[in-house]
């Protein structure tokens, strides 16, 4: 998961969480109110409801509502389901008692350092998946193949330094910037 | 299951009841879940928490029900500020009346100091955790890109043993995270 979904993430989390821990306790407190004929304790929810009923389920404000909430929870699940980028790769080192992984965000930037080092690359990066490693990169002149193979090369020799397992497959994507003149 | 994980799960789920509710007004309004139905008065009952015409245990199920969704709500929240439990200090010797300890940070330093000392290496974070009942090492190590990886943990991995003779173990477990770094980053 990505540094800035896994905030995200959180910062929802909390929101959500807050707000039903702060219903579930109103909710008890109003029962044992309304159990003791005190109801309404805490808020005027009684007056609340009763305002619903100026509505009729057809009504305009009840179809926007219902769809907004459609629309914002299909869009919550999504973002839920969406594959992520993980943390670390796993590495084949085997040193006792020592388990050794590598940074993906650190990776996706050597990688880039990697493919920038080719000649004829004026810009790379690099998006790192557990299977899939796919690099884009901006080359001066024109695509010709061989500057695409070149980092291509680049690429799996920084993964096996670093010993990456599964070894992921390297997908590169070279933009022609034109001829130089 | 790790936090993060929890999140997605935990989000995933008040997703699935929000569209669910978003989906059965949306029903309702069309025409969808009865044509009979769309026309008809919002009843204030249908969400109220205590109807009149309700049988006696039904406030007390409803009650025990939002307690519970009350306090998993709150672990839910507990789990965003929760960090990994870091050890304070381990007991070296314990004979009569004096004690030996050695603080869990004072270790963390000496191995970080060890392992910036190895040829590659530009920085080293040690935490020393509780990995249920023993301590354990998460080490986030930097180094230059060039450098010979295979050598530094080779090298990382005799430097622990030392460590855990120093905490008084006779083995310490560690998780290494590798961050390679540029080499004009390297003083």
């Amino acid at each position: 998961m990505g540094f800035g979904m896994r905030i995200l993430n959180r910062l929802l989390a909390a929101l959500f969480g807050l707000a039903l821990a702060a219903t579930g306790l109103f909710i008890v407190l109003e029962v044992a109110a309304a159990l003791t004929g005190r109801a309404p304790a805490l808020l005027p929810y009684d007056r609340w409801l009763a305002s619903v009923r100026a509505y009729r389920w057809s009504s305009p404000e009840v179809l926007w509502v219902s769809a907004g909430l459609l629309g914002g929870s299909l869009a919550l699940m999504m973002l839920q389901l969406t594959p992520r980028r993980p943390e670390v790769l796993h590495t084949a080192f085997e040193i006792p008692r020592i388990d050794v992984e590598v940074d993906r965000s650190s990776l996706e930037r050597s990688l880039a350092r990697a493919a920038t080092s080719v000649e004829g690359v004026r810009q790379a990066t690099g998006r790192a998946r557990k299977k899939r490693i796919r690099a884009t990169v901006e080359i001066f002149g024109e695509e010709d193949g061989k500057v695409t193979e070149a980092v291509r090369r680049a690429l799996g020799t920084r993964l096996e330094e670093l010993r990456v397992i599964p070894l992921p497959d390297i997908e590169v994507t070279a933009r022609a910037l034109g001829r130089v003149r | 299951m790790s936090t993060d994980r929890v999140n997605r799960l935990a989000l995933f789920i008040v997703g699935l009841v929000l569209s669910g509710a978003g989906a059965a007004g949306l029903a309702l309004g069309t025409g969808r879940a009865g044509e009979g139905l769309a026309g008809e008065r919002i009843p204030d009952t249908l969400v109220g928490l205590y109807p009149p015409t309700a049988p006696a245990w039904v406030p007390a199920i409803v009650a025990l029900a939002a307690l519970l969704l009350a306090y998993l709500a709150l672990r839910w929240i507990g789990a965003q500020l929760r960090l990994p439990p870091a050890v304070r200090s381990i007991e070296l010797e314990h004979e009569g009346r004096g004690r030996t300890e050695i603080r869990g940070s004072a270790l963390e330093h000496a191995i970080s100091a060890d392992l910036e000392r190895l040829p590659g290496a530009t920085d080293a974070r040690v935490r020393l955790l509780v990995d249920g009942s023993r301590p354990s090492l998460a080490i986030r190590l930097e180094f230059a890109e060039r450098a010979d990886v295979s050598e530094l943990l080779r090298l990382a991995g005799k430097a622990l043993p030392a460590a855990a003779r120093l905490a008084g173990m006779q083995e310490l477990e560690a998780s290494v995270r590798l961050v390679p770094v540029e080499p004009k980053r390297v003083q």
